[in-house]
């Protein structure tokens, strides 16, 4: 009885999972990313395409007597210009969301890379190790963690000069992120060393190392998987706080942050120019939201059935 | 009036272009008796009575109420309310004339025959806002402890008194200067180290102000200003606000200011989008209220005002007081050869910087190094943009496309930014190459103020409120001033001819003969080309609708004289 | 009990201690000379070192954060004799541009940051707890999908954004709000409410958000607990069985989250006070990121964390209380 309840469980949990999958927020997240991976990735060609780079200016698009406002409605929209022109320089602003989709992925995406490592490799040192390491490491989260991390970003970065900016930003935003993700590895790493088939292999004889590398993390793999998904947004929106308010990539770098900066005076004459950006911002970060808690509730099913 | 402001923005852009920049004559007469420019702003906003407060919206606290110390156009604005000098200007607003007339003294000053000898006689009944009487001693005071280290970062062009350049300062050498003499109360005589025809506007400067002579610490004044003029300080709460109110001692006989109301209030630390908003709404005691003349309207907020005629009413189009420029690094090998600079003269448009800035409104093209209101001055353009021509003349010097790659130092301020890239591009146009090397604002002056620091290209700004030669191309073109920190001369142009000019014309003393000469040497330094002027901005600056009197004043480096301001009706 | 407060007092002394050195080594290291700022445009190399001497800026670095930290607790002053500058206890830094005692800066922007913070703070923890509870609930209905899916919009939506798109409809397009200005509460209520009803809602949707998922997640969990399984058996109502038994433990970990929350608000919103103007802790340390006022950034950095550290003992502290399993030790 027990085992066909089991199979049946399982093929049960399968349908699901795959129903799940198939729900339209969840398609909808996944071909929106897709198309902001392919428009970061062919950003040049796009641009090519569309006629226009991310700092020409184009004067005959905007009206100097009212200040610079784009011509035309919509912030200046029109076949040469897709998404519209920017006030003051008329700078093309589909050119500027694609070029600023490079920087956001490219960045989001490295921070998220480089938080997992650190925070697997700080997790499974604390939760595994055990001891005086676990002190040390935990304290050290905690501290961390006490910190506002974002008045401390903004004053590390508004002090460095102006160098290469992507890499601090990932720096940055590595240093204050990796001690969730320890957290959580920390705790899942504890509860996988006490299990069965570890102690096991600790009697064999096998190294600790062989230990971590062979039994460990692979039972961890779901859950950093979904971590580093789930971090991604939050490093989307945290590169974009810190750009919006000038400490993130500078100028002219187009990031989708700064430009909402940028608008922040013409909300009132010139709403698309915040609007464009903003929403590109907010479905990015919503699609990548979706991804992560589907994988979440899909690698929560998983264990159910084991 | 939302309503009102509905209907014209669907009129649109034909309404709004029809009174923007018409070529038509000067002024015109509207029906609520504001008299307009030819740029659609109002010349006066109208007449002013007595009483009443008015408020002035700022988003930067003033930077020294101690007169030694405070050198830029809002401060220099805020110290005629509340101390007074030996001179001032008197400026009219519909004849645009600018002439100097005695404050504390009598009139301009008396000079000797080389102009190296200046005698002024102080008026009667001139007293502090404590009754003490002002004496000419005070005024000596008043230069002499402005020329302590610790206090000197003000203006200094009195440093041509016989000895002040090395002068400790009257805390650390209270014996004083012998080159100022006050053989009486009522007279203060200045002996110079070399001539000066114009030494009446030094008179004008802040650190002419008197001080109880002895009796002021060296710290006092910044927190605790001696008044001298119509208005004194009744609070002072640091980046929030500056109370003003009537110095009752004030004789209103000795002086040509109308000080209609009876207070003003400044206040600082608001948002600059909030003070835009605030000023163009006027709600409330906002309409006796005006924006300082550090928050000049933004671009993004131009078109609601140019759309809207009773707006327009109250808005005031400051003359301009500074050139933006960039500077090109003559010590460069590649820029060494005239012809280069020339043609990136040419290359340059500068109507895309104007652009860049916000638009015709806010800022005009400039080919000149000396500003507009500056008497006898020249006005050409030796280098109209045309891109054909500076390409021609890159060849001719050798330089084909591609060959060149320049730096421009940007300061890393958006305005700015958007210029430099505006600069970046028009050279492309060409075959330059620019990089732009962005600067952080706080030490973006020492990198190009510093010729082992500086790169080939610098964009910066050059302003003065004293509307001479001297002031405008002294510092900047003169070989004998470029140094090796804090130098003013970014394009470390050393012409011996041009120095040679600049020597000459000092020597003259005659006022109106020198300021000629100056006029001419402005074009001749621009045949060297050593630098793009780029353009001038002209700042808006909204008043509420109950805000009399406020006019542009070449007086005030272009903004609304705060000393001239008044309520047009008082409530009860 | 009286041991464990005593360790948890302890270990976030040493914390604190451990932030205070943290944040001054940062700005140590990454300050750039605030000599440059005091001297202008005219400067020479020597009056640069004349500048740097009378601040202390050349002695060592223990002196350095010894005099910062000592300043803390019995004030400081900066150069001698007529011309020193006189910090009072506690001093958190001094403005040189500004010519102000930090903590006089942030004190004086504290009641604006405070009335966002607490007006946000009674709108989400109404809202997001409410629609988490009712959600939890009614779990996999019409209400619960969509309210869960409001609250991803939310926090997806960027702070800024909302700001802009509120201001943009609310004041531009539908003229039911005028321009935020602020006034004190005593001069002029109804604008004071006008001014604050954006930063509030902007502030609270994030917030609610997040506290709704949270809320839902808790309170689904407990729901599913045996001991209330067996009140429900027993033959509870409903209603009694989600207030008494469910929502409490439920709420702890939020209650726990608050603490934390609310504290770091006290930072400043930083972002949401810039966007509408409002004159605030954070936008203090916009602005002085702006005008890179050292002294500034520091002061509310540390302060900052501080309210934090603190948050977290009182939170530590005041858990056993909150939690009946807890405190009765059965869990």
């Amino acid at each position: 009885m027990a085992m066909n309840t089991q199979t049946l469980t399982k093929r049960l949990v399968r349908k699901r999972t795959t129903r799940q999958w198939r729900r339209p927020a969840v398609i909808a997240s996944v071909v929106f990313l897709a198309v902001v991976v392919l428009m970061a990735i062919f950003a040049p060609a796009l641009t090519a395409l569309s006629g226009s780079g991310p700092y020409e200016f184009h004067e005959d698009r905007i009206d100097p007597i009212r200040g610079g406002l784009p011509v035309g409605p919509l912030g200046g929209i029109s076949l040469e210009h897709w998404l519209g022109v920017e006030p003051l320089n008329g700078r093309d602003i589909f050119a500027r969301i694609v070029y600023g989709a490079r920087v956001s992925l490219t960045i989001a995406i490295s921070a998220a890379a480089a938080t997992t490592v650190l925070g697997v490799f700080f997790g499974v040192l604390a939760g595994y190790f055990g001891g005086i390491v676990d002190q040390i490491v935990s304290r050290v989260m905690d501290f961390l963690m006490a910190f506002p991390a974002l008045i401390f970003m903004i004053a590390i970065l508004s002090a460095l000069p102006q160098g290469n900016r992507p890499i601090l930003l990932i720096t940055v935003l590595a240093l204050f992120g990796w001690p969730s993700t320890a957290r959580v590895v920390r705790g899942q790493a504890m509860s996988v060393a006490r299990r069965e088939f570890v102690e096991a292999a600790r009697a064999s004889g096998a190294g600790r190392m062989t230990i971590v590398f062979r039994e460990v993390l692979p039972n961890l793999g779901g859950t950093i998987i979904v971590m580093a998904t789930l971090s991604i947004p939050t490093f989307v929106a945290t590169e974009a706080g810190l750009s919006f308010l000038g400490v993130g990539v500078q100028p002219p770098t187009a990031s989708w942050g700064q430009m909402i900066s940028s608008a922040v005076p013409w909300y009132a004459s010139d709403p698309m120019f915040f609007a464009i950006p903003g929403t590109f911002l907010t479905l990015t970060v919503l699609s990548f939201m979706v991804l992560g808690d589907t994988l979440q509730s899909a690698l929560q099913r998983r264990s159910v059935t084991v | 009036m939302a309503q009102h402001r509905k209907i014209l923005a669907a009129t649109g852009m034909t309404l709004v272009a029809a009174l923007a920049l018409s070529a038509c004559s000067a002024s015109s007469e509207s029906d609520d008796e504001v008299t307009t420019t030819e740029s659609g702003f109002a010349l006066n906003t109208g007449e002013a009575t007595e009483g009443g407060i008015v408020e002035v919206l700022g988003s930067v606290d003033v930077s020294h109420l101690d007169p030694a110390m405070g050198n830029d156009g809002n401060v220099n604005n805020i110290y005629r309310l509340i101390y007074r000098q030996l001179t001032d200007y008197s400026f009219d607003e519909e004849t645009g004339e600018l002439e100097i007339v005695g404050d504390l003294a009598t009139g301009p000053g008396t000079p000797n025959e080389d102009s190296t000898v200046w005698t002024y006689e102080l008026k009667d009944n001139l007293r502090y806002e404590d009754g003490t009487e002002i004496t000419a001693g005070d005024i000596k005071y008043g230069i002499e402890r402005s020329l302590d280290p610790a206090l000197a970062i003000g203006s200094d062009y009195h440093e041509i008194i016989k000895g002040a350049a090395e002068y400790a300062g009257a805390y650390a050498a209270p014996e004083g200067l012998d080159s100022i003499e006050t053989p009486d109360d009522k007279t203060i005589i200045f002996t110079l180290e070399k001539p000066l025809a114009g030494f009446d506007s030094v008179a004008a400067t802040p650190p002419f102000t008197p001080f109880p002579a002895g009796e002021v610490a060296v710290d006092q004044l910044d927190d605790a200003p001696i008044a001298s003029g119509a208005y004194k300080v009744e609070e002072y709460a640091r980046g929030e606000a500056l109370t003003l109110v009537r110095n009752t001692e004030w004789d209103p006989e000795s002086d040509d200011k109308p000080a209609y109301p009876d207070g003003f209030e400044f206040v600082f630390g608001l948002d600059p989008n909030t003070v835009a908003q605030r000023m163009i709404a006027g709600q409330g005691t906002d309409a006796n209220a005006v924006a300082s003349s550090t928050n000049g309207l933004p671009p993004a907020s131009l078109a609601q005002v140019t759309s809207d005629p009773d707006l327009q009413q109250r808005t005031i189009r400051a003359l301009p007081s500074c050139t933006m420029y960039m500077a090109m690094n003559t010590t460069n090998p590649m820029l060494a050869d005239v012809r280069v600079r020339q043609a990136i003269n040419l290359a340059v448009d500068k109507e895309s910087v104007v652009t860049a800035t916000g638009g015709p409104a806010m800022a005009e093209s400039a080919s000149t190094m000396l500003l507009p209101s500056v008497p006898e001055r020249q006005e050409y353009d030796l280098y109209p943009t045309d891109e054909a021509e500076a390409i021609a003349l890159l060849e001719e010097a050798g330089v084909g496309e591609g060959d060149l790659t320049l730096t421009l130092d940007v300061r890393a301020i958006p305005k700015w930014q958007a210029q430099a890239e505006s600069v970046q591009q028009s050279l492309a146009a060409v075959g330059i190459t620019v990089e732009l090397n962005v600067i952080d604002a706080a030490t973006y002056y020492e990198v190009i103020g510093t010729p082992a620091q500086q790169n080939d290209l610098a964009i910066t700004g050059w302003c003065s409120s004293w509307l001479s030669g001297y002031p405008l191309l002294t510092s900047l073109f003169d070989g004998n001033n470029i140094a090796e920190k804090g130098n003013s001369n970014i394009a470390q142009l050393n012409d011996e001819t041009i120095n040679q000019r600049f020597r000459d014309i000092e020597a003259i003393s005659d006022i109106t003969e020198q300021n000629v000469a100056y006029g001419e040497l402005d074009k001749e330094i621009m045949e060297l080309a050593p630098v793009v002027p780029l353009i001038r901005e002209t700042p808006i600056q909204v008043v509420g609708e109950n805000v009399g009197n406020a006019f542009a004043s070449a007086a005030r480096s272009g903004y609304i004289d705060y000393s001239q301001l008044g309520l047009k009706t008082i409530e009860e | 009990m009286i041991s464990y407060t005593a360790r948890r007092l302890a270990s976030a002394a040493g914390v604190l201690f451990a932030v205070v050195l943290f944040t001054f080594v940062v700005f140590f290291v990454l300050t750039p000379d605030p000599a440059l700022s005091i001297c202008g445009q005219t400067c020479t190399p020597e009056r640069i070192l004349d500048i740097r001497t009378r601040l202390g800026l050349e002695d060592p670095f223990f002196v350095q954060f010894w005099t910062f930290l000592s300043g803390i607790f019995v004030g400081r002053s900066y150069g001698e004799g007529a011309t020193a500058i006189v910090c009072n206890a506690p001093c958190f830094g001094y403005s040189f541009q500004t010519r102000q005692p930090v903590l006089d800066m942030i004190t004086d922007r504290l009641p604006v940051t405070l009335t966002v913070a607490i007006g946000a703070a009674i709108l989400w923890l109404i809202v997001g707890i409410a629609a988490g509870v009712v959600s939890a609930v009614r779990a996999g209905s019409w209400w619960d999908r969509a309210s869960m899916g409001l609250a991803l919009g939310g926090i997806a939506l960027p702070n800024y954004f909302v700001a802009l798109i509120l201001q943009w409809v609310l004041v531009v397009k539908l003229e039911i709000l005028p321009f935020p200005i602020v006034v004190p509460f005593t001069e002029d209520p109804v604008r004071w409410f006008q001014a604050y009803l954006m930063p509030w809602i902007v502030l609270a949707l994030m917030y609610a958000a997040m506290y709704a998922r949270m809320t839902r997640a808790n309170v689904l969990e407990t729901l599913s607990e045996d001991y209330v399984r067996t009140a429900r058996a027993k033959g509870l109502p409903e209603g009694q069985l989600i207030v008494k038994h469910a929502l409490r433990p439920a709420l702890t970990p939020v209650a726990t989250l608050f603490g934390m929350d609310f504290a770091a608000l006290l930072g400043g919103a930083l972002i949401t006070e810039t966007v509408f103007g409002l004159n605030g802790v954070g936008k203090l340390a916009y602005d002085a990121i702006g005008t890179n006022d050292q002294p500034v950034i520091m002061g509310v950095a540390l302060l900052a964390g501080i309210a934090v550290v603190l948050m977290n003992i009182v939170v530590d502290l005041i858990y056993p209380l909150l939690d009946p399993r807890m405190r009765k030790g059965t869990h």
